[in-house]
């Protein structure tokens, strides 16, 4: 178990989710999914922290949920001028989300729908499940294949203190030949609130490949520092020590970006701040 | 105590909200969300339009409103052949100013190539071809670099000249257009 209880009060905060149009996205994300958008921002040059990939020209971020994004998980919609795809690899196995009206409005859109699964635009995959009683978020896991799913769990529970919880129904994956997918359901806070993190052990053979779209999770949490400190001690990888953002008009945002054992960026997201920084506004500069 | 209580004097200005009663309203009872403005991202070449156009170079002749410019805007391949090889300007040198919009050099020129033509206008014509729309006509006759001035007569290849310098283009002119 971790050693630490920085992530104790951790909250999933978002996946993103790099698109080749905006236009062709939210016309999926809003009239199929019913997600809406809280917070656009368009930026002339490259993020600091890498938040766009290693891009260094115009992009934007289309932060879209079913909520506020102080207490709901969001996706984040990352766009670059100029590149209107990306080489999608094999690493996000789906998003799955409680909002069963989905799968009938993606087909009468003329989406690819095969049995609960919808493709989406950049070939991204969300299963629809039925909404489960008395929980408020819509958004139940994002699937990520890994190589070895003990070695994956080693991470994201005993180094990250995620705790495990029970697969919820609807969820096991299934490889060819009807193989079951060796999967572990991951999450902070009480069992099921938040949106979780499933690690899928695809039993095809392939390896993890993130080609040049791969996504990256956030999560807030109450200090990073201590959370980068437990990387380094268990020499796991790195990629962002501590940084110190500026928001323009707001208190400044501290964050970390690990890495897990299967290349997956992880955001770490310092302070209760970031759920005034977090907030949809109307009006960005 | 009761002095101070004697010497307080009611406030007569009206409480006043600082909401208005709609806006309380609204924001209790939707999220606030944000608007994507689409029509400025695909002007910026975004979700797939076209990437933005670089203004054309202008080649109205300057100061005379009205009048026939001396520079002439090449619409397509056809024009420009008829323009090296036509009868009209048979005997007379022709100039094919290849620029586009996004070119600076080109742009710091345009005014010299002007005045060029119009002192030069009884010998030389002047055509100005724009390589972003008509790129086959770049092609046909290897401009791969901006700016470019070929001087044909005849058909006949008499001037070719890569740069800016005002003076040289000044020369060239001078040197292939007045011995006629």
């Amino acid at each position: 178990m971790s050693s630490f209880d920085a992530t104790k009060d951790a909250r999933a905060l978002h996946w993103v989710l790099k698109i080749g149009s905006l236009k062709q996205s939210m016309a999926f994300f809003e009239h199929v999914l019913g997600l809406r958008v809280l917070r656009h921002e368009e930026f002339e040059s490259g993020c600091e922290a890498t938040c766009n990939g290693p891009y260094g020209g115009a992009w934007s971020k289309t932060m879209i949920g079913y909520g506020p994004e102080h207490s709901n998980f969001a996706l984040e919609l990352t766009y670059n001028y100029g590149i209107e795809g990306y080489a999608f690899g094999n690493d996000l196995q789906y998003i799955a989300v409680a909002n069963p009206s989905a799968l009938v409005r993606a087909a009468s859109l003329g989406y690819n729908v095969q049995g609960n699964v919808i493709q989406g635009p950049d070939s991204y995959r969300y299963k629809v499940l039925p909404r489960v009683p008395g929980r408020a978020e819509n958004f139940l896991v994002v699937a990520l294949r890994v190589a070895n799913l003990a070695r994956a769990v080693g991470y994201w529970r005993d180094v990250l203190g995620m705790r495990e919880v029970p697969l919820p129904p609807g969820l096991e994956s299934h490889g060819p030949n009807g193989v079951v997918n060796p999967s572990t359901v991951l999450s902070f806070g009480e069992d099921g609130e938040q949106a979780m993190l499933q690690l899928v052990e695809v039993q095809d053979g392939q390896a993890v490949d993130h080609a040049l779209s791969s996504g990256r999770i956030a999560f807030a949490c109450k200090a990073v520092a201590p959370i980068h400190a437990a990387a380094v001690a268990a020499g796991e990888k790195v990629l962002t020590p501590p940084l110190r953002l500026p928001t323009p008009g707001k208190a400044d945002v501290v964050v970390t970006i690990l890495a897990d054992r299967d290349n997956y960026e992880i955001c770490f997201v310092e302070g209760t701040s970031r759920c005034s920084v977090l907030s949809p506004h109307l009006h960005h500069a | 105590m009761q002095c101070a209580l004697a010497t307080f004097t009611p406030r007569l200005t009206p409480f006043v909200f600082v909401l208005s009663a709609d806006e309380a309203f609204y924001d209790l009872a939707t999220p606030k969300y944000d608007v994507i403005d689409f029509s400025a991202r695909a002007a910026r070449g975004g979700d797939g339009a076209p990437p933005p156009k670089a203004e054309k170079i202008s080649h109205a002749a300057p100061g005379t409103p009205g009048s026939k410019a001396a520079v002439v805007e090449v619409a397509d391949a056809a024009a420009a052949e008829a323009a090296i090889h036509g009868p009209e300007n048979a005997g007379k040198v022709v100039v094919l100013d290849f620029s586009a919009g996004w070119c600076k050099n080109c742009k710091k020129i345009a005014p010299t190539i002007q005045q060029l033509a119009q002192a030069h206008a009884a010998s030389a014509a002047v055509y100005a071809v724009d390589i972003d729309e008509l790129a086959e006509v770049a092609v046909a006759h290897d401009v791969s670099t901006l700016p470019r001035l070929l001087l044909l007569r005849d058909g006949t290849k008499v001037g070719d000249y890569l740069g800016s310098n005002a003076e040289e283009i000044k020369a060239l002119f001078e040197a292939t257009c007045s011995n006629t």
